[in-house]
């Protein structure tokens, strides 16, 4: 199998202190994989605390997992010698939420796209690197002469998030993380960037790993959807399907809170009220073993406080963490993860 | 076609220009930061008095019993004589720029030293970052003074020189602390992220991301340290340790003291000397004040929203 | 329009001094906001609103300055009143929940005693700290908080919490204005649908007004009835939330619109090509025409003007002037 990116039940486990009192499971036992052979744009959804960044860094390489493993190409990312390290480097890229904080204050914009160039040995002299420079900068929607030899400080924040994209088309790696590349930047040029992200999959064949808490643009722009609750997958499958009928609770919770610009289809007055449900509403703060989300669930069962829940499967590409569909087959986070990125089959 | 060329990060060095746009960010610099400009050039008189005095009057007159003793400042001595036969005028004139070397040279070998081992133990934390702050928190807690004291005991012949590297070597802990804290927080930031992702290396990261984000923190350490530095010169210069055989301006406090020039009446010997003193550190004092406001915006007053 | 309106800008214009020359914020905005109802004030980086909205609370400082116009609460121009009168208007006749809770608590007060300084500080004389604190326990109720709140710190809230802290405090004088500044955007989205609704059903228990000031127009779909959409320091359109939305006449409205992601359309992505403008240097005429697909000649000369035309519709685009283009 053809793996590029794969995470193989990771989870990442912050804080000291011997008793579980300090720590925080921010990932729990997550997998996920991005194959060499079908380029697409996978979602990973969730609110903050759903452990969505922490699973970035580690997709990343920039932190290590305490349990399970990176892969890049079948091998493992703490097993990687010097120049396979730097080909993993080359090859996964991100781009990040904050246009501001992304530049070094002190130098010109210039920096970020050259020193890759440079360090990657990109270009063969230095025409060929302001050439390659400036195609990407077309291509991201940027004109180079107002664009270049400027101060982060000098240009807009939408301009600032393309100078990214023009990084990465100048990269060309293979699969390129974005975590939450547009909830920082101006509504009308969100579309714009969302645009050239979707066209680094169809047009370059770079796959997409794209973060973010908006389930909308996460529809918009993706194929695949991981749902995260604290740390772990509730909803896995193609986007369409989790969406349009999701079977979670809690991403029937999310998708029912979306703000749809749309004035006859408001929020339905039942929604979720602060400590509304039933468990919450008995006061009741039990040592809970199972599910996570069994506090917040309207329809927790018994068993969903005794062990956390399984993925059942559910369609031929979708599956829930959850006890309502026990009668389904369980399922494991890696098979999941294979069928979705399986190949649609030609039709 | 485009007539862009790029910025590197590191311009290739053509120096007419660098020193151009240096010249004029320095104006403006020196403009907008009034207080720090106030301080420089205060120091800069007193030293430029130390300079210009020294082509106006004999050196050897600052030599012992090179003149009549105990003389009233007069036309041929305007700050008179002390009580070793020196005039006046020229052991202040050559102990002025010997205080500045002083305070420059520890004052350099303090922050160079600490920043090395801020970057260091801010960067890589772990090991060496424990150690380094073990030391530095024990060095900070024991007072320096001492140390020189103990120190002098076993050196006998001091030279200006030596005495400045020697303070600045003790030094160092507060500029490591300064630049640690800098270099721990500055680490975590989003740009230092996209860097390593372009694949540069943690020297690379440490001197060309890092370390020019400090500048206002080496320059505030920089003028701590050579407060500091003059501070505990003149201390063993006053306690009769330090330099002997170049007059300095605690070494005149020290004879001063010792030979009663306060109940005397002279006083022509004491007072320039600590009159010196204060300036020295009325201009460091209002270029470290200033500094801070460069370093925390927020004290300049308040940002608008 | 001007019948029945609790709160009536008029030609309001606020500028930023800087060392390049005055940037102009909010650049002529009038509008009126009727008892009980909730407006949204919606625009992007820049637009001028969250300026508008602290002008009108008289909160901005320099380099901020208030240059002209009148903000009349119930008739009372609010920008000519003493220092001392305006402190005591705020919060009792209008008041804000400002963006980011976080930072506009004090993070070393318990929660309780912030509540009560608000009440303190309009009410001259020693107030029984029994009815205050009665007071107190109402509001946090009506935003679902226990009193035990009373007893925290912010830093022992979750942010949801933290908002709602900030509604009771803008509701607890009971004013007749509260202007909400951005209120959810660092809320997850589940939460900030509470926190709306928290809002809404308050606001509706007091009779008060809303002014909902964001960039979010989901948002403004699902929680106000009229919309005023701000561009380069301007009002250039204004209506009935549902016109807005289904059939928007400024070209910015409509562009913006139709740049809105939606769970219908998979990969169609249209954004609004060019940048916002520079309020240092704004293009001659109407400020949007360098990006208008409808641009005439006369964009670029004179500036529109917000007008009534068709009922409850305003627009400031030279497209709609009947008469000159009758001509």
């Amino acid at each position: 199998m053809s793996s590029l990116l794969e995470a193989q039940h990771v989870s990442k486990m912050f804080g000291s202190g011997l008793l579980s009192k300090g720590q925080t499971l921010a990932v729990d036992g997550v997998s996920l994989i991005v194959r060499e052979d079908n380029p697409s744009i996978t979602a990973i959804a969730g609110e903050s605390g759903s452990g969505k960044t922490t699973l970035a860094r580690l997709l990343l390489g920039v932190t290590q997992p305490t349990s399970g493993s990176i892969l890049y190409r079948g091998e493992k990312l703490t097993a990687m010698d010097g120049r396979a390290r730097k080909n993993f480097r080359r090859e996964v890229q991100a781009i990040f939420q904050d246009p501001y904080e992304a530049y070094n204050p002190v130098y010109k914009v210039d920096q970020v796209l050259t020193t890759p160039v440079r360090k990657f040995r990109l270009a063969h002299s230095k025409d060929d690197e302001l050439r390659r420079v400036e195609e990407s900068l077309r291509m991201a929607g940027l004109r180079p002469e107002d664009t270049l030899g400027r101060y982060p400080h000098q240009l807009s924040g939408g301009q600032r998030q393309r100078i990214m994209v023009a990084r990465a088309l100048l990269l060309r790696p293979r699969v390129l993380l974005a975590d939450e590349p547009v909830s920082m930047v101006d509504a009308s040029l969100r579309a714009t960037i969302l645009e050239s992200l979707v066209k680094l999959r169809r047009e370059l064949g770079i796959s997409l790993i794209y973060i973010t808490h908006d389930l909308t643009t996460a529809y918009q722009v993706s194929q695949n959807i991981y749902v995260l609750y604290r740390g772990s997958v509730a909803e896995v499958g193609s986007v369409d399907r989790v969406i349009k009928e999701p079977k979670h609770p809690y991403t029937q919770l999310l998708v029912e809170s979306i703000p749809l610009p749309d004035p006859d289809v408001r929020w339905t007055t039942n929604g979720s009220r602060p400590g509304s449900t039933a468990a919450q509403a008995k006061g009741v703060e039990k040592e809970n073993h199972g599910c996570k989300f069994a506090t917040r669930c309207p329809y927790v069962m018994a068993e969903c406080w005794e062990t956390p829940p399984p993925l059942f499967r559910i369609d031929e590409d979708r599956a829930a963490a959850c006890y309502l569909y026990k009668d389904n087959p369980a399922v494991s986070g890696k098979e999941m993860a294979e069928s979705i990125a399986r190949p649609p089959v030609a039709v | 076609m485009s007539t862009a060329t790029l910025s590197r990060g590191t311009t290739p060095f053509n120096l007419a220009s660098t020193v151009q746009s240096g010249a004029r960010r320095m104006l403006a610099f020196f403009a907008e930061n009034r207080l720090f400009t106030a301080g420089v050039l205060l120091l800069l008189a007193l030293y430029l008095f130390g300079l210009i005095g020294l082509q106006m009057v004999n050196p050897k007159g600052a030599d012992m019993g090179a003149v009549p003793l105990n003389q009233a400042p007069s036309a041929a001595h305007p700050l008179g004589t002390d009580g070793l036969g020196r005039d006046m005028f020229a052991v202040m004139v050559i102990g002025i720029p010997n205080t500045f070397k002083i305070g420059f040279l520890a004052g350099a070998v303090g922050v160079i030293i600490g920043a090395l081992i801020g970057l260091v133990a801010g960067y890589y934390r772990g090991a060496a970052d424990a150690v380094f702050s073990s030391i530095a928190d024990v060095m900070l807690v024991i007072p320096a003074l001492a140390i020189l004291i103990t120190l002098s005991a076993y050196v006998k012949v001091v030279t200006v020189e030596l005495m400045a590297v020697i303070v600045g070597l003790l030094a160092w802990p507060l500029p490591a602390r300064v630049i640690r804290s800098q270099t721990l927080s500055l680490r975590e930031r989003l740009f230092v992220q996209v860097a390593k992702l372009s694949g540069e290396t943690d020297f690379e990261i440490i001197t060309r991301q890092i370390l020019p984000n400090l500048t206002a923190y080496l320059a505030a350490s920089f003028v701590g340290a050579v407060s500091g530095g003059i501070l505990a010169a003149v201390g063993l210069e006053v306690l009769g340790l330090g330099p002997q055989n170049v007059p300095t301006i605690g070494r005149t406090l020290f004879y001063a003291f010792k030979y009663t020039a306060l109940l005397r009446g002279m006083w022509w010997w004491w007072a320039p000397p600590v009159v010196t003193l204060a300036i020295i550190f009325t201009g460091l004092f209002w270029m470290s004040m200033s500094l801070d406001k460069i370093a925390n915006p927020r004290l300049k007053g308040t940002a608008s929203g | 329009m001007a019948d029945a309106s609790v709160l009536d800008v008029r030609d309001l214009h606020v500028s930023y001094r800087t060392p390049a020359g005055p940037v102009r914020a909010v650049n002529g905005v009038s509008f009126v906001v009727r008892p009980g109802e909730r407006l949204g004030l919606v625009g992007e980086s820049g637009s001028g609103k969250t300026t508008t909205a602290l002008s009108l609370m008289r909160l901005l400082q320099e380099p901020a300055v208030v240059e002209g116009g009148e903000v009349l609460l119930d008739g009372t121009d609010l920008l000519r009143l003493s220092e001392g009168d305006m402190r005591m208007a705020r919060f009792a006749q209008i008041s804000l929940i400002p963006q980011g809770a976080m930072n506009s608590l004090n993070p070393m007060m318990k929660v309780g005693e912030q509540l009560r300084d608000t009440i303190r500080a309009h009410r001259n004389g020693g107030t029984a700290k029994g009815s205050t604190d009665g007071r107190i326990r109402e509001v946090l109720e009506s935003v679902e908080l226990q009193a035990a709140v009373m007893n925290s710190y912010p830093h022992e809230l979750s942010g949801g919490m933290k908002q709602r802290v900030c509604i009771a405090m803008a509701i607890l004088l009971n004013p007749k204005v509260i202007i909400a500044d951005e209120p959810t955007s660092a809320l997850d989205v589940v939460v900030q649908r509470q926190v709306m609704e928290t809002l809404r059903r308050v606001q509706e228990a007091l009779g008060a007004s809303v002014i909902l000031v964001g960039h979010d127009m989901g948002l403004m779909a699902q929680v106000v009835d009229r919309v005023g959409v701000m561009y380069g320091g301007k009002l250039v359109e204004l209506g009935p939330v549902r016109d807005i939305f289904k059939d928007p006449l400024h070209p910015y409205t409509q562009l913006l619109i139709k740049s809105l992601p939606n769970l219908e359309t998979k990969e169609d992505f249209r954004g609004i090509p060019g940048l916002t403008p520079s309020l240092l240097a704004p293009p001659p005429g109407c400020m949007f025409h360098p990006r208008c697909p409808h641009a005439m000649p006369r964009c670029s000369v004179d500036v529109p003007v917000l007008a009534e035309v068709k009922s409850e519709r305003w627009v400031a685009c030279h497209l709609y002037d009947l008469e000159a283009n009758a001509a």
